[in-house]
């Protein structure tokens, strides 16, 4: 993906996706993220999700750098099971919990053959 | 670590090999790519990572640690090392599918040299949003101090 100098730069947060009981849930971590600077957006088949970090005041002495700076920022494409009406989102200790609902009719239904 | 590593039937795969190496760099520039392996050309451990800053009066370590409790986390100093130590459980045992797994889960520790000048016993730690900040002040003999020199 190719990103030009006049956009900011952008990382990709550690995810670990996973379905159960009838829901997707994606756990992203977003160290130094507070909940109120997360957006969260869904626009048709795209789930995209935005974590900003405050910037570091002033001129910092770096006598050791290894974390990464920038946002975060992931996009993910949903199918139609989703119901994009419950989505449910909740941050702790800098992971971002997302749980995607499935609708009922994607749970598997039992077809009975009538005998003629 | 063998640089030229066997395949299982014993045969060297020249091309497996360039793929391998291939994506042992891309992975150290995506650390979300990076596999939970410690084998390789490159070690790697589950190990945080950190900055260090330094200050007028103190110098700080700001430690990437989401998911980290910070009663799984045991800091301590000794002869001049700092040395953070810790445990991050596993937030959600997944029972059903698992489409991705990129988290980690385990114990962790980390070991910095402290700069000269640290007053160890006012050393102070703060979690916030899954970032450990660990609060090291200067040694008033060590902070830089400002000798007015007035010109005549």
């Amino acid at each position: 993906m190719a990103t030009t100098a006049i956009e900011k730069r952008t990382v990709r947060p550690v995810c670990s996706i996973a379905e159960e009981n009838d829901a997707v849930i994606l756990q992203l971590e977003m160290p130094g993220v507070d909940k109120n600077s997360i957006e969260l957006n869904i626009d048709g088949d795209t789930l995209s999700v935005t974590g900003r970090r405050p910037e570091a005041e002033g001129d910092r002495v770096y006598l050791v750098r290894e974390r990464r700076s920038g946002d975060f920022r992931a996009t993910y494409t949903i199918d139609q099971r989703v119901d994009r009406e419950k989505v449910d989102a909740k941050m702790e200790h800098g992971i971002l919990t997302v749980t995607l609902h499935l609708k009922d009719e994607v749970k598997p239904r039992r077809i009975e053959v009538k005998a003629n | 670590m063998n640089i030229v590593r066997r395949t299982r039937n014993g045969a060297w795969d020249p091309m497996g090999e360039l793929e391998r190496i291939r994506q042992e760099i891309d992975e150290m520039f995506d650390p979300s790519a990076r596999r939970l392996f410690t084998e390789g050309l490159f070690e790697r451990d589950f190990s945080p990572a950190l900055d260090v800053v330094e200050h007028q009066d103190s110098f700080s370590v700001d430690v990437d640690l989401p998911g980290v409790d910070k009663k799984d986390l045991d800091i301590s100093v000794a002869n001049n090392v700092l040395t953070i130590k810790g445990e991050k459980r596993e937030s959600t045992e997944s029972k059903g599918k698992v489409y991705r797994k990129e988290t980690w889960s385990g114990s962790f520790q980390r070991t910095i040299s402290l700069p000269r000048g640290v007053d160890a016993g006012k050393i102070d730690a703060r979690m916030r949003d899954g970032v450990l900040t660990v609060t090291l002040p200067k040694m008033e003999e060590a902070k830089p101090r400002q000798i007015a020199v007035s010109v005549k």
